[in-house]
């Protein structure tokens, strides 16, 4: 009686010649204390066991900390078409090719640069009034491209005040990305006694407290 | 001793597919299915992506209402045969009535109402990650009122929370009556360590509101990431 000494993996084939291989048995897949809930995910050249990427990945800027809004290197008044800075020394960042960027040597954050795919995003904001009147903000691209509806916060009791919260949802194309069109920012749409950056009264401590972006990767 | 290699799995070697393998369980499938790993049977199974991971498919949620559900906040949203959410606790029912959650690792605090109910309420959560969010209501006395919150972090379950026991983390808030002036949807990300850990949401500073009456139109929701 003759045997075949042929093995898939570790697997042998029983006196039937019949064989049980597992995945872990094949040349591309690598299985490591798999947990319940992980998949098999392709890395580009195996597949291996981990959490689905992409579902849960987010960055959530705005820590409640105390520091000054002219701290992010500006001074004066507070215009249309400016960014609206978030503050967090610590920013929680798990999409992966994504970066913060901070105003140099500090934790003000001014954009957020995102690759290709598309995005939840959500937005709180606070700010400091110097009379009757309000802010509005909405989400943009730091080359201009609208990418959100306003949001507005104040006492201006008017019929065309937006809610006071931004939601969006965004699809980041490699062509943006290609053209630089991946950097996020919030921008300044209407700032009607608004204080400033500086002066009296100015926005103080009470951005770096209240505002918040969250932003989750979908797909 | 190895013997002669006939079939894998009553499959011919020229047939081979991955239902084949024997910890690979595979029904009803449909496109865009994945493998996720089932650890009650060690098998990877085929599910939608969608319905493995998405974050609306774990956590808690709980809230008020003064007289009967569906007052005071989305109740029903979180169906327990639909979503393994608790629906909202209203005031005067019995404790086990009206609250669903995952599963045990998220408890409820206080676990009823009462005429003394603080006003640092929240859930106790397994360690992970959180996205948490809430509704919040005040009963403001002047046109001028308003009140701060802020999400925190406290102790194991079993453990009363305090205003001593727990710390601020994530932005400010604001409850107010006057319109369109401030945010008043709190949500943050935070990550717990310990096997169980407190999150609530806890006043920072008010003026002129009453703080017993703002949490029975409150309503948490807490999603494990």
């Amino acid at each position: 009686m003759s045997h075949n000494k042929v093995k898939i993996g570790t697997a042998e084939p029983d006196i039937g010649g019949n064989i049980a291989p597992s995945l872990s048995d094949l040349s591309n897949v690598s299985i490591s204390s798999p947990q319940s809930g992980h998949s098999l995910v392709y890395n580009g050249s195996s597949w291996e066991t981990g959490a689905i990427s992409g579902s849960t990945s987010y960055i959530f800027i705005g820590e409640g900390a105390s520091d000054n809004y002219s701290n992010t290197g500006n001074s004066g008044n507070i215009s249309v078409g400016n960014k609206w800075y978030l503050y967090d020394s610590s920013p929680q960042n798990t999409i992966s090719g994504s970066t913060i960027n901070k105003v140099s040597g500090t934790h003000w954050v001014e954009t957020v640069t995102l690759p290709a795919g598309t995005y939840v995003f959500e937005a709180q904001f606070n700010c400091v009034l110097s009379a009757t009147g309000g802010l509005t903000l909405a989400l943009y691209t730091s080359t201009g491209s609208r990418l959100s509806a306003n949001a507005f916060i104040g006492d201006s009791l008017t019929a065309s005040a937006p809610s006071s919260t931004i939601s969006a949802s965004v699809e980041i194309t490699s062509t943006m990305v290609s053209n630089n069109q991946n950097l996020i920012q919030l921008q300044v749409i209407v700032a009607s006694n608004v204080a400033g950056y500086t002066g009296s009264p100015s926005q103080g401590n009470t951005p770096s407290e209240f505002n918040l972006l969250y932003i989750r990767k979908v797909s | 001793m190895s013997h002669l290699i006939n079939k894998v799995n009553n499959s011919s070697l020229s047939s081979l597919s991955i239902e084949d393998f024997s910890n690979i369980n595979v029904s009803s499938l449909i496109s865009n299915d994945i493998f996720s790993y089932n650890d009650s049977n060690s098998k990877y199974e085929n599910a939608q992506a969608s319905s493995v991971s998405s974050e609306d498919n774990r956590g808690a949620n709980w809230g008020y209402a003064t007289t009967s559900p569906g007052v005071g906040g989305n109740v029903n949203v979180y169906h327990p045969t639909n979503r393994p959410f608790m629906i909202f606790y209203y005031y005067g029912a019995a404790a086990t009535t009206h609250r669903w959650f995952q599963d045990t690792n998220y408890t409820m605090w206080p676990t009823r109402t009462a005429s003394s109910y603080s006003y640092l309420s929240g859930i106790y959560v397994p360690a992970g990650t959180h996205k948490v969010k809430c509704t919040i209501q005040g009963n403001h006395f002047t046109t001028s009122s308003e009140c701060v919150f802020r999400f925190c972090k406290g102790p194991t379950q079993g453990t009363t929370p305090t205003t001593s026991n727990t710390t601020f983390v994530g932005p400010h808030f604001y409850s107010a009556v006057r319109q369109g002036r401030f945010s008043s949807i709190p949500m943050a990300i935070i990550t717990t360590t310990n096997a169980t850990e407190f999150i609530g949401l806890r006043c920072v500073s008010a003026t002129s509101v009453s703080l017993s009456s703002m949490a029975t139109n409150a309503a948490m929701h807490i999603e494990t990431l």
